[in-house]
């Protein structure tokens, strides 16, 4: 049985969609984040297996949250998947350098999610 | 002498300053009449702004009024797909049902057929998000324009408000719906560098 996700997103819409996605490939068990500071609370709430966050968010981004997640020893263990449209290489270096263990460009599709998924968990 | 000189730089002065005078006023109206379609232009900023946000959150809506219908249908789907597999199932090897057996798998197909394609349909609501990052990014571009038309109103000596600038550099103008297969190969490769 797939432990729980964190889909951490500004989006509603691709948080929704994240989710679904999410259900189809085996992970039925989600919770939302809007932001890093609300994904920062969830994470303190409850286990989480697996962390897929967007970069461009309101509030606290993804790679800071990605950063501060990473400074706090306690969630090293924790695999984070950075879901972006941002396609840069020096965006794709930065967010890796700071923690990320993988990297997924907006649009994505559902096989592009579970391959990077399975590399990493 | 002496008194000769002076009247005679007084007269220059004065009729320097008369110049000076109409050059200024000259100035003055001219300065009114570039400031009018200015301050026409900067009024409409807000609107064009309030507008473009008004799409992103009606599209947002819309998209989510879609996912609804989706997840009302793919869950339909699944449990139409699963009866029919129960029921073929009951058929098991037996000949007598094969009739019956060919339609139901028939039917299994198209539901399968019908649960994909929503599940595509889903994927490609992504837009939403991209698009409105796009114009997320084009609203401020345009606070920053409003902003600089009022710092030269003000300038002119028009009294405007001065909007205070809020920060949203959390815009991707690089955001773009296209098949990312290109771009996602790229990113593998810098991932696979990073071993």
């Amino acid at each position: 049985m797939a432990g729980k996700v964190l889909v951490v997103d500004d989006s509603p819409t691709m948080r929704r969609i994240v989710a679904n996605t999410l259900k189809r490939i085996g992970y039925p068990d989600t919770e939302e984040a809007e932001n890093g500071n609300d994904a920062l609370n969830k994470l303190g709430e409850g286990t989480f297996e697996l962390i897929v966050t967007d970069w461009n968010m309101p509030g606290m981004t993804g790679l800071e949250f990605v950063k501060s997640l990473r400074a706090d020893g306690s969630y090293n263990d924790l695999p984070i998947l950075m879901v972006t449209t941002r396609s840069a290489e020096e965006d794709v270096k930065e967010a890796l350098q700071a923690g990320a263990n993988s990297y997924i460009v907006k649009p994505f599709t559902p096989q592009v999610l579970k391959e990077k998924i399975e590399s990493i968990v | 002498m002496t008194n000769l000189n002076e009247d005679k730089l007084l007269d220059k002065i004065n009729s320097n300053i008369s110049e000076l005078t109409v050059n200024l006023s000259e100035m003055f109206e001219s300065l009114q009449i570039i400031s009018r379609p200015i301050k026409e232009s900067t009024e409409n900023m807000p609107l064009a702004t309030d507008h473009l946000t008004k799409i992103s959150k009606q599209t947002e809506l819309a998209t989510n009024q879609i996912l609804d219908k989706l997840d009302a249908m793919t869950a339909r789907d699944n449990e139409a797909i699963e009866i029919i597999v129960g029921e073929i199932e009951k058929l098991g090897d037996s000949k007598t049902g094969d009739t019956i057996k060919k339609t139901l798998v028939k039917l299994e197909n198209a539901f399968s057929s019908d649960l994909n394609d929503s599940y595509e349909i889903m994927e490609s609501l992504q837009f939403q998000d991209i698009t409105s990052q796009r114009i997320g990014f084009i609203t401020t571009l345009l606070d920053g324009v409003e902003h600089k038309l009022n710092t030269l109103l003000n300038a002119l000596g028009e009294v405007t408000k001065l909007k205070k600038i809020v920060a949203k550099d959390y815009f991707d103008p690089t955001a773009e719906y296209t098949d990312s297969k290109d771009r996602q190969s790229l990113v593998d490769k810098v991932i696979e560098e990073k071993g």
